[in-house]
């Protein structure tokens, strides 16, 4: 990760939502490169199961969804996360499976984690099965991480996607927003942003912060290597030198 | 188990040759003498369970046991470090095994600093025996090393006893522990408040350190204002031993802060681990008279524990209290309580009897009465808000299985906080030049130089009432706390601001050093 963001002037008024989205997102926020935008068909599940935030399986999901929507690594998201079987040296071709039952979905002291899932899960739980099944769908795939991106990328009035889909595509947004902000913007806030952005630029979102615990463990500030306000764990003085490199923060 | 030699009542034996000069003689030991009882480090500490560590194969789960906890483990000595594994009895619950590991380690630490100084059994102890911590061959009191004028001194020297405790204190021959209270002796930190007990007395608390901590301190001079700000210091980065398993033994810095109660009533006494103390009231401006040295018995409530480890360079927190002091809020919610208690009264009605609230001020002792609070009517009403957790509960029980008879079956451990990032917890600092000497922590990690504690929040209840939560750097937790420890480093005009370090490696005692200073 070069850690450089890409330069961008000011946002012209009518720019739509996508368009900032591709602009800036996940990946060139910590990438620096601009991420294409490719559109997927995405098959919904013809049979769905209902979501467990108290699974391993589902927390694995998940943390693998999370590290998709966020571009952050899940060993980062959630400490000591592991996939099973582990790579083989040298590498078999094809790997094997994922074993999800054998996975490790990471154990933390903060769990914050868990917090989101939870929180996600009550508030959309069906939403948050689609998401999760999409991942499951993917879980093998060679780039999984950007079959399920490629999947989210639509428009909201794509012929061939349902309002389910869209729903989805929303709660995403959503979670990568908790990921990295600690705050909990609802999808359909989101949306509406979307619809009213262009005529009111001055529209300001609506958001909750998750908990405290949330709140301090906001991706953005440490990508930002720095730290919410009021909560600090760098050492006393740390003001007085420059930040450690990013790749200590991600 | 009692021996017939420890049920003579009346018969006062002078026991032997320890290091006893500050403390008080038991009154019902064994009558034969023994050789000193040193404070030696155990540097291949049992582990937790049999499970393997890597890189060789985990044994199959069906096969991890517990390592049974029997009466072998009384005399395995203070570990030099932690024997720690990822792997055991939760399966790949990471987190939960070395929790367990570090809880263990905990208990062997608790059993070997409180051993009998003369070197009996810990589950053969009386209430007043003397133990191993207590001894000034093996921990000194914070302000027997931050001197008046901040002199330096050798870990051999003398106690230098306060003038107004000097005649009592020889006519006991010295056999007694001295505290000499300054505003840290009953005011929780931060200032928290004072913790006054259900006879209204104050809680006391004392802090002290091992010879590794000592000797730094000494070398660096560290012990005086005027050492710390010295131009010499201004590029020293504090960065005290640490403990290591290997031969022959080495522990590292060791802190410890214990918590006394004023047992008045000699029915209380079987209860508490107690000590015969001179206690030195607080000096204060509005008092004209000298502050009285008042002689009580002391009952140990609270037990902190601070060592340094090289795997575990932000220290290891363990934290144990009298199982008595108070009820948690869950067992108060449920009408379950198990009183008496030592800082709670059952059925009180709680707009009488205030929870967790701090006394009424003014909070300083005042001398006419004595250890009791001015407001003789107040007493504190203190609950735990984060239970134990049931692997530590359960822990709790099997430890008290072997310790007999004895007081120390009413002490449980609370839990213990360590730094649960390894990578960070054990990172040295490889690019400051030169190179800085061993153990070398990297002290400018970031984002979190405090490596993740887990639990994220401890508090005891006596040490950390006021602060006790889960609110994030509000509630306490032993390493969010100690890590904005500083020293009195002062930086000179021809140092750049980024190169100076006045972390004091997680402990506040350097703060407390006396004498005059350059600034």
């Amino acid at each position: 990760m070069s850690g450089v963001l890409p330069h961008r002037g000011p946002i012209a008024p009518n720019t739509i939502e996508d368009e900032l989205i591709g602009a800036l997102t996940r990946r060139t926020v910590l990438a620096g490169a601009a991420a294409a935008t490719v559109g997927g068909t995405l098959d919904t599940p013809a049979h769905a199961r209902s979501v467990d935030p108290n699974s391993r399986e589902d927390m694995v999901l998940f943390v693998l969804l999370s590290s998709a929507l966020t571009g952050i690594a899940p060993s980062k998201l959630a400490p000591g996360f592991t996939l099973a079987p582990p790579p083989a040296n040298p590498p078999t071709v094809p790997p094997p499976p994922i074993d999800l039952s054998k996975s490790v979905p990471g154990s933390d002291p903060v769990n914050v984690k868990q917090e989101y899932f939870t929180w996600a899960n009550e508030k959309y739980p069906s939403g948050l099965e689609y998401l999760l099944q999409l991942v499951r769908k993917n879980l093998n795939a060679s780039n999984r991480d950007k079959e399920i991106l490629d999947a989210l990328k639509f428009d909201d009035d794509a012929k061939n996607k349902t309002p389910s889909d869209v729903d989805a595509k929303y709660l995403a947004r959503s979670i990568v927003l908790m990921w990295y902000l600690g705050a909990w913007y609802e999808p359909t806030e989101l949306k509406a942003l979307r619809r009213d952005l262009p005529k009111d630029p001055t529209r300001v979102a609506k958001f909750q912060v998750v908990s405290p615990k949330a709140y301090t463990q906001a991706w953005a500030l440490r990508v930002a290597q720095a730290h919410p306000m009021g909560f600090s764990e760098m050492q006393f003085g740390y003001w007085t030198r420059q930040p450690n490199p990013l790749a200590d923060f991600t | 188990m009692r021996t017939k030699c420890s049920l003579a009542v009346g018969a006062i034996s002078i026991l032997a040759i320890v290091g006893l000069s500050g403390w008080t003689a038991s009154a019902q030991a064994p009558a034969a003498a023994t050789a000193p009882a040193t404070l030696a480090c155990d540097h291949d500490p049992p582990p937790d369970t049999n499970q393997t560590k890597a890189p060789a194969d985990p044994l199959p789960q069906e096969q991890v046991k517990a390592t049974p906890i029997d009466a072998s483990l009384l005399t395995k000595g203070l570990p030099c470090a932690e024997n720690v594994n990822p792997r055991g009895l939760f399966g790949d619950n990471g987190l939960a095994n070395l929790q367990r590991g570090f809880d263990f380690y905990s208990w062997l630490t608790f059993l070997a600093l409180n051993a009998p100084a003369d070197g009996t059994r810990i589950d053969q102890a009386q209430p007043n025996t003397p133990t191993k911590w207590e001894q000034p061959s093996n921990f000194k009191q914070l302000l027997d090393v931050m001197l008046p004028d901040g002199r330096s001194s050798s870990w051999g020297d003398k106690k230098i006893v306060p003038p107004e405790c000097l005649d009592q204190y020889n006519k006991l021959n010295g056999k007694v522990m001295v505290i000499e209270m300054i505003e840290e002796s009953f005011n929780e930190p931060f200032k928290t408040g004072p913790l006054i007990d259900q006879q209204g007395n104050y809680a006391i608390f004392d802090i002290l350190m091992n010879k590794s901590m000592f000797d730094y301190i000494q070398q660096h001079n560290l012990q005086s204002k005027a050492g710390q700000q010295s131009k010499e210091n201004a590029s020293l980065k504090v960065d005290f031993p640490a403990g290591a398993n290997r031969p022959p033994g080495d522990p590292g810095a060791v802190m410890i802060k214990v918590s006394w109660k004023v047992l008045d009533s000699p029915a209380e006494r079987q209860n508490f681990h107690t000590v015969d103390a001179l206690v030195l009231m607080p000096r204060h401006p509005n008092e004209a008279a000298k502050p009285p040295c008042l002689r009580k018995t002391l009952g140990l409530i609270g037990f902190h524990v601070g060592h340094k480890t090289e795997g575990r360079r932000q220290w290891i927190w363990t934290s144990f209290e009298h199982v008595k002091n108070v009820p948690e809020q869950q067992e108060v919610d449920n009408k379950q309580e198990q009183g008496p208690y030592n800082f709670y009264k059952v059925g009180c009605d709680p707009t009488q009897c205030r929870v967790n609230q701090t006394p009424p001020t003014p909070w300083e002792p005042v001398f006419k009465n004595g250890l009791r609070f001015h407001d003789s009517a107040f007493r504190s009403q203190i609950t735990r808000v984060v239970p134990l957790t049931d692997e530590t509960k359960d822990m709790n029980e099997r430890f008290h299985k072997i310790v007999g008879n004895t007081v120390w079956k009413n002490y449980m451990l609370l839990s213990t906080q360590w730094p649960s990032d390894f990578r960070c917890a054990a990172k040295k600092d490889d690019t400051s030049r030169p190179p800085p000497p061993v153990p070398a922590t990297d002290f400018k990690k970031e984002p979190d130089m405090n490596c993740a504690p887990a639990p994220t929040y401890l508090a005891n209840s006596t040490l950390e009432t006021y602060s006790q939560g889960t609110d994030p750097l509000a509630s306490s937790s032993c390493m969010a706390c100690h890590g904005n420890a500083v020293s009195q480093q002062v930086r000179p005009p021809d140092m750049q601001a980024e190169d100076f370090f006045n972390q004091s490696d997680f402990t506040f005692m350097l703060e407390k050093a006396r004498g005059k200073g350059t600034r």
